[in-house]
């Protein structure tokens, strides 16, 4: 009985309009507080987004390989690098030949060893500055590799070639073009070239892959015997 | 047409490097470069014989007494290098015939009887031959290095 007369009490109230109309209030109050505090997240947003952007992690990169080549220790001729932690020099003749010799393997680490920069068709341009030998304004020199090859039992280099081009004359657009041949090394991220068999041997090409990545390099134009330099060009990769 | 063929022959035969005075004297410079020092010198050793086992993986049964299994076992570091020394007389003696002979025959002395295949010493060459321009980066001769070490081969192999 009692039960009964609780359940009638209940419904009484349930459908009371006053106290319906006074709970749809205090939800609609609670709807425009979320909604003044996502003006108010908008408005903080907005003043964020017109503050400067996060640098692009490529950009720290760069900026940490020039830091390192400042900083040394650079090894001496003929060695690479180990990097990490605990600085370690190792001959160049072995990186990347399946024999780990860096105390921390770092010497076959697949960012290391990386083939990126001998691809078939990779090109590497930049405005040369001639010191000597040509009598040139700066002009663009273009580094283009035309064949790869590496050899299984010795993979510690990867034997190219490519050719090596520039504009002789602006206005005429003549280009002078110079087939080489050489290697790229690993250990010193090196791209070392000099004139192909039987050409005048005028030109040669080192490129030093210093910058961070496979896509910038420091590259200059030397004379292929004394390794005197003619000409440097910061590179990229096109 | 006979002579023509003569002809061609003779440019063929003239053209095709030998190890004449002027190349010998060519090699031993490049080796002078190549050949370096301390470190580099183990380092450049290694790298020869990786090259080498790894064209013929069962030439190293050959050098079971000295560290073979391991190239890197000091007691093999010290058989590259007496190798590369010995090899070093042989260019250094490039220009002098009698006392290139005298070494050459050393070391066909020493190599006989222990029955190494002509291939051993062409995968020694191979070896060599892309390990030194490797080295020395720029201005090597591989014609002539190919005459010289073939010359040299064939005073260590006795034919």
């Amino acid at each position: 009985m009692w039960y009964v007369l609780l359940l009638i009490g209940l419904a009484a109230a349930a459908s009371d309009p006053y106290k319906e109309r006074r709970t749809q209030y205090l939800l609609t109050s609670q709807r425009l507080h979320v909604e003044q505090l996502e003006r108010d997240l908008h408005a903080l947003e907005d003043a964020f987004g017109k503050l400067s952007p996060d640098v692009d992690p490529k950009k720290v990169r760069q900026i940490k390989a020039r830091v390192s080549n400042l900083e040394g220790p650079h090894c001496p001729e003929h060695q690479g690098q180990c990097g990490g932690d605990v600085p370690q020099c190792i001959n160049d003749l072995l990186f990347c030949d399946g024999h780990e010799d860096c105390r921390n393997g770092r010497d076959e680490n697949p960012e290391v060893c990386s083939l990126a920069p001998t691809h078939v068709g990779s090109s590497y341009t930049g405005v040369a500055t001639w010191t000597s030998c040509e009598e040139s304004e700066p002009h663009n020199a273009v580094v283009t590799i035309t064949a790869s090859e590496r050899k299984s039992f010795f993979p510690a280099r990867v034997w190219v070639r490519a050719v090596l081009a520039f504009e002789d004359d602006e206005h005429s657009h003549h280009v002078r073009t110079f087939p080489l041949r050489g290697y790229y090394n690993f250990g010193r991220r090196a791209l070392v070239l000099g004139p192909e068999l039987g050409t005048k041997p005028l030109y040669g090409v080192r490129c030093y892959f210093n910058l961070g990545d496979d896509d910038h390099a420091d590259c200059k134009i030397v004379a292929p015997a004394s390794l005197s330099i003619c000409a440097h060009f910061s590179a990229n990769r096109y | 047409m006979k002579t023509l063929i003569l002809l061609l022959a003779f440019v063929a035969v003239a053209m095709a490097t030998e190890c004449d005075n002027l190349t010998r004297l060519k090699v031993k410079a490049q080796w002078r470069r190549a050949y370096s020092s301390g470190h580099n010198r183990e380092d450049f050793a290694q790298a020869i014989w990786r090259a080498i086992f790894a064209q013929a993986p069962e030439a190293r049964s050959l050098f079971k007494r000295v560290g073979g299994d391991d190239t890197t076992s000091p007691e093999f570091e010290a058989h590259a290098l007496r190798v590369l020394a010995g090899f070093d007389i042989t260019i250094s003696t490039l220009d002098q015939p009698e006392a290139l002979k005298a070494e050459l025959d050393h070391l066909e002395k020493q190599h006989e009887g222990r029955h190494i295949p002509d291939n051993y010493f062409e995968a020694f060459k191979t070896a060599l031959l892309h390990v030194l321009p490797a080295q020395l980066g720029r201005c090597w001769d591989k014609a002539a290095w190919s005459a010289c070490f073939d010359y040299i081969a064939t005073g260590i192999k006795g034919h």
